[in-house]
């Protein structure tokens, strides 16, 4: 108990010493944003994307028979993981016609294929389990 | 005595005293008792994902206060020259565990989802404030993240200098991460210990599954990125923020001869202060023994790209001067405004026998993208220390 009280308030410490160097480094205005951004995250996440996914899951359930279900939920979170790390590149918001060689690539494309070969192998998975069940049952009959 | 201490304690502890059982019909929606019924919001799932997600931070922690510190350095550091992929390691593991991570803290956050609805709110003083302290988690945890990615596809939505609030809210991080570990200690060793059991009901993921699919989404990203640094894999690297054979002379720009707003000077002169001063032409400079070296450019962005070097020692120059051996040198650009238009030269690398003012890249004169007519290109440092157009080596 002592041992982790001690390490809480190490922590508080460290944390303390972001906070203040955070308020010492930045302008009022920046300070701001950077709150608004520190905040924002956590929000967006509580209260939009966790209530999405719940949303989502229901209607899964709803929809997908049981079987393929937990593939199609397994397909779904590796696309949004995609998605999340693809959207800056997505978004051309940072290509500079001054300088090519930043973000050269067809991102579009890119993120397609990439989605496309993880729903390939989400299938291949799916399928194998599908056979290796199919498999066990006969087993089980011949027995 | 214990007890009489902790009751004393719990009389003065206004959070403590709060009736909370007055308040039992506003416990509604996600605040009902078992509102939450997937097996996957568990504490075996959570530890599990915790322990991985610790290591990842801590590395990303640790390799982001070594590019800080190279940038910022210290009196008293001596960052090494040898190995020259130092920093390409250090720097490509940063960006590369902070992808990495983006899935799993999803995958965290939705394990934990149901306690943010934990009834009572807070049962003391101490409880209100390692729940507080969980803002400061969540909130910085995203904020590395999404500002780290965001940045990295150069693109910069916000009113603050990147890199200085990225430094300061790692530290708001890491110490929330220290307060959340010593407070949930007990929960995740018996969330470790727990095996994940058969909990597989029809027609959803089990907790094993779960696990997979995190994981699983962790390599699928890093799969499209990782390439930027690790170059074999580059060609794997979708979204990756570079290609290390696109650009002028088959390496990538960081910052265009146009954006610095540079032209070529035909009076170019390059002129080293010390104890003496030497102004010398370009053709004097080529005319200097010429030394050829392979290194990479190290992005602080995480990507990297060796290439092949030819020109003059730097040690060669301040030998010209007459410079003092352990001599700080400030390098200076002809660039007029930018921040990383100086960089400073230490020892060791200010004497180290790879450090030279290139004039050839990969067999051909530097483009002027690459900072002709010079560029200052040494081992084991990061890009932006890299001053391109050099005009002026100054000794202090």
């Amino acid at each position: 108990m002592k041992t982790r009280i001690v390490f809480i308030f190490l922590g508080a410490g460290i944390a303390a010493y972001g906070i203040h160097g955070l308020i010492g480094a930045t302008s009022t205005h920046a300070l701001t944003s950077a709150v608004k951004w520190f905040i924002g995250g956590a929000l967006i996440h509580d209260f939009v994307v966790a209530p999405l996914v719940i949303v989502i899951g229901v209607l899964l359930t709803r929809f997908i028979p049981p079987f393929p279900r937990p593939f199609v939920q397994a397909g779904l979170f590796v696309t949004a993981a995609l998605t999340l790390v693809a959207l800056p590149f997505l978004s051309g918001r940072g290509y500079r016609a001054t300088n090519p060689s930043a973000l050269p690539l067809n991102y579009g494309r890119g993120y397609a294929i990439a989605v496309g070969v993880v729903w390939v192998l989400t299938g291949l998975v799916g399928l194998a389990a599908f056979a290796r069940s199919r498999y066990r049952a006969k087993g089980a009959r011949r027995r | 005595m214990v007890q009489r201490t902790r009751t004393r304690l719990s009389r003065l502890d206004p959070v403590a005293r709060i009736p909370w059982q007055k308040f039992e019909r506003l416990r509604r929606g996600p605040l009902r008792e078992g509102a939450f019924t997937s097996p996957l919001h568990s504490e075996r799932v959570a530890a599990r994902l915790g322990l991985v997600l610790g290591v990842l931070f801590t590395i990303c922690f640790l390799t982001g206060l070594v590019s800080h510190f190279m940038q910022h350095q210290p009196g008293w550091l001596h960052w090494p020259t040898t190995p020259v992929w130092l920093y390409r390691v250090t720097q490509g593991l940063h960006v590369a565990c902070g992808i990495g991570t983006i899935p799993l803290l999803v995958a965290k956050l939705w394990t934990v989802y149901p306690r943010l609805f934990a009834w009572p709110p807070a049962r003391s003083l101490l409880h209100a404030v390692e729940r507080g302290s969980l803002l400061l988690l969540v909130g910085g945890s995203a904020f590395q993240l999404v500002t780290g990615l965001i940045n990295v596809a150069r693109f910069y939505p916000w009113g603050f200098f990147f890199t200085s609030t990225h430094y300061w809210v790692a530290w708001i991080t890491i110490g929330a991460l220290v307060i959340h570990v010593a407070a949930k200690i007990t929960v995740i060793r018996r969330g470790l210990s727990t095996p994940l059991q058969q909990d597989r009901r029809p027609g959803s993921l089990s907790r094993r599954g779960f696990l997979i699919t995190a994981g699983a989404a962790t390599g699928a990203v890093t799969v499209a990125t990782v390439g930027q640094t690790v170059t074999p894999l580059q060609d794997l690297a979708v979204l990756g923020q570079r290609h290390a054979d696109i650009g002028p002379q088959h390496l990538p720009v960081n910052k265009s001869a146009v954006e610095a707003k540079v032209k070529r000077d035909p009076v170019y002169r390059l002129t080293v202060d010390g104890p003496r001063t030497v102004v010398l032409t370009l053709a004097q400079l080529q005319a200097m023994t010429q030394h050829t070296v392979t290194l990479p450019i190290v992005c602080v962005e995480g990507w990297s790209a060796s290439a092949v070097w030819t020109g003059v020692r730097v040690r060669d120059l301040l030998d010209l001067v007459a410079a003092p051996h352990d001599a700080e040198v400030e390098v200076e650009s002809m660039q007029v405004r930018g921040l990383y238009r100086k960089s400073s030269l230490h020892t060791p690398h200010s004497r180290d026998d790879r450090t030279l003012l290139a004039l050839r890249l990969n067999g051909a004169e530097l483009d002027l993208d690459h900072g002709y007519p010079c560029r200052l290109i040494a081992p084991n440092r990061p890009g932006v220390q890299q001053t391109k157009w050099v005009k002026r080596l100054a000794v202090s």
